[in-house]
């Protein structure tokens, strides 16, 4: 094993879980979600000479977020939404699973570039400038982008807006 | 509640996931891919190899200290650098005589033996759209004709007389070629038009004075490799850097600079004295054939283009350049070889330059008629508006992604998959924002009332927009409605489709590119982004006074669309002959067909063109005809 191929196994053991994780979110779909981190990584590794001493996480994580969105655009017509009729009948007592199912329902109502802004901000901790790179837009689309998607999702999901509350209003 | 409330939520979803090791398998992959591309094109430098490896370890006893620390007395391996200078890796090249030695790239875009003395039948009688290479030849000191390589062999390009040439260049798509001569003549012959036009009338594009590193000054291209990471740029002699034993001091080098990090560095290999035949200046970038490997010319009395693959000693010999007869030369340009897989590089000449901002000339009505139709497009080719067609009310679509206005009365819808239908809308005027981003619905002003029609269920709903001004309506998102005092400007409130207040918010143009009088700085229509950071607007007339293409014939200070985003403008100025029927607001931009093409409606009296423009290009094709002309408006392609 070479030194380079050592170096990209160690970077890549110790962030692809996170990178997953973050894929996870962005797609709701575990099996896409392991795609993308797939060709992530793939990208890293044909790049590594070039990306070792900068930010390969920060190119990995542009991969998966742009290759998600090119993904819906050629998918698009193909997407059913789910569409819950009884919302309502979820608790704000609620744990676990279905806190979960409350979450994923309310992600699947953005579109994939507010979706991105939302993980990216609020997940990965990135700055309005980190994200707008990550997604290849502006600063400015970052803040309505980040804006419209809070907006939907508490109109979306009365159970999260109570969890999110009047704080992001 | 706070953003930690659902920063927590995020990360409680994704708490529990596990992975299996990717690792291991990414790279196998990168390293197919790597095999893929570079399968058979690029050997490794066989009699070059060795004169380079046989000569290291004597440069390793000079230069280790200033290395990276690697013992001198290890064997180079493929990728450690003979030399370095400031930190930044140095590879020596092969010299001319070891470059006769390549082998052959396979799979290169390029033939293996370009020859300047072929046949080459006039570009007036074989015309073709874009050129792989141009090369100027140069008789009796001066360029007296081009000689074109092109898809199916070549062509020539005869110039009137015989130019002192100070600047050849082909646009990186390939479709056009920018002259300068040394008296300060600029031309641009763009294949589309077929003709020669001179840039008199603005800034010449290239005239930055070359970067120097030391005594040693740029020239030829720098070229961006394939995926905009890294430039290549050629120095003349003079870089400081350590030369192969034998070899000239003070060797010519090729720079190949990543955004962050430090620059690899080719020394090019001249034998000192008679530099082995290689003239001053002797080799220019030609391009990248892939992410890792930059080709440059080798230019002497038997010239070569060779492939480099960056930071390793691995050279091929890519082409050999013949029918050069004694005493002659010549200039090459190339159009880029590698598909970028985005816009980096990949764009042509501007036309002109305009307050520092590129600027490319549109074609006028009469060449709208005559451009190419866009193959693959999402809408049909052409439509009559009026003409009959199912009732929407009857046999609803979905979801529509144009709607046409036919005058006060109707809406023609174009569906997805090519279905039209027509809907009746007595008395409410479409305009280029009733189409919903999602197709899914259209909104009408009318009065203090928003009228929404939502395509799926064939219903109307009203929205009380109280005292707000509802002429200018326009969508902000799927669901939520922009009513701005002005036409796509000022601060307006947002309504939800319950016709709650939401917000206010000014969605207007952005700032204009050009710096103009407050009273010229007049958008026209809406704004669309396009999803990869680039927003289009249209502006109209007489605002920085742009350049034309005929003075004589185009109205000055014509109407624009600017692209502005990821750090650059760009414009398109809006060529309109002074008897055309062009509709006086400028054409406005419709939507973005994908990350690099723009739309715009080009109107007159009696039809609307959809234009899209590939953009930074001189490629523009045909979308939608549409007879008689009406409002258009678009769901959204992509972006915004």
């Amino acid at each position: 094993m070479s030194a380079d191929e050592q170096a990209f196994s160690r970077w890549a053991g110790e962030r692809q879980l996170a990178l997953l994780r973050t894929a996870v979110l962005l797609t709701g779909d575990r099996h896409r979600a392991e795609d993308l981190v797939q060709e992530a990584l793939t990208q890293v590794a044909l790049r590594w000479r070039r990306l070792r001493d900068g930010s390969p996480e920060a190119y990995a994580r542009q991969v998966i977020v742009r290759g998600n969105i090119s993904w819906w655009r050629k998918h698009r017509h193909e997407v059913v939404l789910e569409v819950y009729d009884d919302a309502s009948s979820t608790t704000a007592d609620t744990v676990g699973a279905e806190r979960r199912i409350v979450l994923d329902r309310a992600l699947a109502t953005l579109t994939p570039r507010q979706r991105a802004t939302v993980v990216l901000r609020y997940y990965d901790d990135l700055s309005e400038r980190e994200t707008a790179e990550a997604l290849g837009v502006t600063v400015g689309t970052v803040k309505s982008q980040a804006h419209l998607a809070l907006r939907r999702l508490r109109e979306a999901s009365p159970e999260l807006a109570e969890l999110i509350g009047e704080d992001q209003r | 509640m706070t953003d930690q409330d659902l920063r927590d939520l995020l990360h409680e979803r994704v708490a529990d996931l596990t992975t299996t090791d990717l690792a291991a398998s990414a790279w196998r992959d990168a390293s197919r891919q790597r095999t893929r591309r570079r399968a058979g094109a690029i050997a490794a430098l066989t009699a070059g190899v060795l004169v380079v490896a046989g000569v290291t370890a004597v440069l390793d006893s000079t230069h280790e200290q200033r290395g990276d620390g690697a013992p001198a007395t290890t064997s180079p391996g493929p990728d450690r650098p003979d030399a370095t200078v400031d930190g930044a890796p140095v590879y020596w090249s092969p010299d001319p005589a070891a470059e006769g030695e390549l082998d052959p790239v396979e799979g290169s875009p390029l033939p293996a033996v370009i020859d300047l003395a072929a046949q080459a039948p006039p570009l007036s009688t074989a015309p073709v759209d874009r050129a792989t290479a141009v090369f100027g030849l140069y008789g009796g000191g001066r360029v007296d004709r081009l000689l074109l390589l092109v898809a199916d062999g070549y062509r020539s390009l005869p110039l009137t007389e015989p130019v002192a040439l100070a600047n050849l260049e082909l646009a990186p798509d390939g479709t056009a070629i920018h002259l300068s001569t040394e008296d300060g003549v600029a031309m641009t012959y763009a294949f589309a038009q077929g003709r020669w036009r001179g840039d008199r009338h603005g800034d010449a594009v290239h005239q930055e004075p070359p970067p120097q590193v030391g005594d040693a000054t740029a020239y030829g291209p720098v070229v961006p490799d394939p995926g905009g990471e890294r430039l290549a740029q050629a120095y003349d002699y003079g870089s400081d850097v350590p030369p192969a034993p034998g070899a000239v001091d003070r060797p010519e080098t090729i720079v190949v600079t990543p955004a962050v990090g430090p620059a690899t560095i080719l020394a090019i290999n001249a034998p000192a004295g008679d530099l082995g035949g290689r003239w001053k200046r002797c080799c220019p970038v030609a391009g990248w054939l892939d992410d890792d490997t930059v080709v440059y010319e080798s230019r002497s009395a038997e010239p070569r283009l060779v492939g480099w693959e960056v930071g390793t000693h691995h050279f091929a010999l890519v082409s050999t350049i013949a029918g050069l007869g004694d005493g002659e030369s010549y200039v090459a340009s190339f159009a880029r070889f590698a598909d970028g897989g985005g816009t980096a590089g990949e764009e042509g000449f501007a036309d002109a330059v305009s307050q520092g901002v590129p600027v490319w000339w549109s074609p006028d009505l009469g060449e709208e008629l005559l451009l190419p139709w866009l193959d693959d497009s999402p809408l049909p080719r052409e439509v009559d508006a009026p003409a009959d067609a199912p009732d929407q009310a009857e046999r609803p679509l979905d979801r529509a992604v144009a709607a046409l206005g036919v005058g006060d009365s109707a809406v023609r819808l174009l569906g997805p998959a090519g279905e039209q239908r027509l809907l009746a809308t007595p008395g409410l005027v479409a305009t280029t924002s009733t189409l919903s981003p999602d197709g899914r619905r259209l909104v009408f002003g009318d009065g203090h009332l928003l009228r929404v029609y939502t395509l799926a269920t064939d219903t109307w709903s009203e929205v009380d927009a109280g005292d707000a001004e509802t002429a200018y309506v326009a969508w902000a998102d799927e669901s939520t409605l922009w009513l701005p005092p002005e036409q796509y400007r000022g601060r307006g409130p947002l309504l939800d489709l319950a016709g709650d207040r939401v917000g206010t918010a000014d969605l207007g143009a952005p700032a204009n590119a050009f710096d103009v009088r407050p009273a010229m700085d007049n958008p026209v229509g809406p704004w669309k982004e396009n999803g990869a950071g680039l927003v289009a607007q249209s502006w109209g007339m007489g605002g920085p006074m742009l350049p034309v293409r005929d003075p004589g014939r185009d109205i000055a200070g014509p109407a624009y669309l600017a692209v502005t985003g990821r750090g650059e403008t760009r414009a398109l100025a809006f060529m309109t002959e002074s008897d055309d029927v062009r509709w006086m607001d400028a054409p406005v931009v419709a939507g973005w067909l994908d990350d690099d093409t723009v739309l715009y409606e080009s109107v007159t009296q009696n039809r609307d063109l959809l234009v899209a423009w590939d953009v930074g290009t001189h490629v523009f094709h045909r979308v939608l005809s549409i007879r008689p002309g009406g409002a258009t408006s678009l769901a959204r392609l992509v972006g915004r």
